[in-house]
C-alpha cells in the first residue's frame, strides 16, 4: 500500500484541501464570506500541516508500539479534533456576522481526521497487515 | 540514501506548511483612536463607538475587505434631548437598527489613495458609496482617513426639512491593528 509518508501525507492534504475548498466557497457562495478571518491561503497550509504532522505522529507510534491498540491514537486525534472546536466558539472575530462564525469552522476542524480515519490503513505497513 | 532523501523531503513539507500556517495574515482589528463625525450646517456629532475588521493587503486588493459597524446609541450631537430624538424611528430607529453597516466591495488605487466602494446600511436600507481613503501605516497599525457625502433622504433618516440639510459630510479616522 502506500508505504511512503510523504505520498499518504500528501494525498490527506490533497483529498482535505478538495473538501475543504469546496465548503469554504459553498458558504461563501449561500451565506457568508469569512475570507478576512481564514483566507483560503491559510485553511491550505494548515491542512497540509496537519496531514504531514499526524502522519509523523502516527509513524511514531507505529515505531514505538508497533501496531499495539492503534484505536488509542485515532481516539486522541478524534478528542483533540473535538477540543479543538472550542477555539472558534469563544473567538472573537469582528466580523458583521460574527455569531455564525462557528458555524463556518467548526466543520473544518473534522476534514482532516475524518480523512484521516478514512485512509489511515493504507500507512500500515502491508507485511504486518 | 533514498530514505534520507525522502526524510528530508518529508520534514521540508512539514516545516514550510508549519511556517505558512503560522504566518500572520494582512488581518486588523479596528482599534481605538477611531472617529466618526459629521458634519451639517446644523446639525454636527459624531459617534463614540464602532468596531470591525479589514482585511488589507496591498499587493491583493481584489482580496481586501472592510466590515464595519457604528453603534447608533453612541451618536453625540452636543445636545441630549437632540441625541434621544435622533435614535428615534423618525431618524436612525435604534431599537429595530441599532447598527449603521459598512461592507466594501471592491478597493482601489486613487490619485490620492483608494477608492473603497461598498454597501452602507443604515436603517435596514442598503446603498453603494464609495469612499476615499488616505492609508498611513505604523508599526502594526494602519489608519484610513477621509470624508464623504451620506444622503440621508435615500436612507429614510428623518423627512426632508428646511433646518436639517439633506446632506451631511462624512468624516473618518479608523486606526486598525493586525490581529
Amino acid at each position: 500500500m502506500l508505504s511512503k509518508p510523504i505520498i499518504f501525507a500528501l494525498l490527506l492534504a490533497i483529498v482535505s484541501c478538495v473538501l475543504g475548498i469546496s465548503y469554504f466557497i459553498s458558504f461563501k457562495h449561500f451565506l457568508f464570506d469569512y475570507i478576512t478571518i481564514i483566507p483560503l491561503w491559510k485553511l491550505i497550509a494548515t491542512y497540509f500541516f496537519l496531514s504531514f504532522l499526524i502522519t509523523l505522529l502516527f509513524k511514531v507510534y507505529l515505531r514505538l508500539f508497533a501496531q499495539k491498540y492503534l484505536w488509542v491514537f485515532n481516539l486522541v486525534l478524534v478528542l483533540i479534533s473535538f477540543c479543538s472546536i472550542l477555539y472558534p466558539i469563544q473567538a472573537q472575530v469582528f466580523h458583521p456576522d460574527e455569531e455564525f462564525f462557528p458555524v463556518f469552522a467548526i466543520p473544518l476542524h473534522f476534514i482532516v481526521p475524518l480523512f484521516w480515519l478514512t485512509f489511515y490503513h493504507l500507512i500500515i505497513p502491508h507485511e504486518n497487515h | 540514501m533514498k530514505n534520507i532523501f525522502e526524510s528530508i523531503l518529508f520534514f521540508a513539507f512539514l516545516i514550510a506548511s508549519a511556517a505558512f500556517t503560522f504566518l500572520p495574515i494582512d488581518h486588523y482589528i479596528v482599534s481605538s483612536g477611531y472617529t466618526i463625525g459629521f458634519v451639517s450646517a446644523d446639525p454636527s456629532g459624531s459617534f463614540s463607538s464602532m468596531s470591525g475588521d479589514i482585511y488589507f493587503d496591498d499587493a491583493d486588493l481584489a482580496n481586501s475587505k472592510f466590515n464595519l459597524l457604528i453603534d447608533v446609541s453612541t451618536i453625540s450631537t452636543g445636545n441630549g434631548m437632540r441625541n434621544k430624538k435622533a435614535q428615534t424611528a423618525e431618524w436612525f430607529n435604534a431599537t429595530t437598527y441599532p447598527n449603521i453597516k459598512f461592507k466594501s466591495t471592491s478597493i482601489v488605487k486613487s490619485t490620492t489613495g483608494y477608492l473603497i466602494t461598498g454597501d452602507l446600511t443604515m436603517r435596514g436600507i442598503t446603498k453603494t458609496y464609495s469612499i476615499p481613503a488616505v492609508k498611513t501605516k505604523s508599526g502594526n497599525t494602519i489608519t484610513f482617513r477621509g470624508s464623504f457625502s451620506v444622503d440621508r433622504i435615500e436612507f429614510k433618516v428623518g423627512k426632508k426639512s428646511t433646518v436639517v440639510p439633506d446632506k451631511m459630510v462624512v468624516t473618518y479616522v479608523v486606526p486598525a491593528t493586525k490581529g
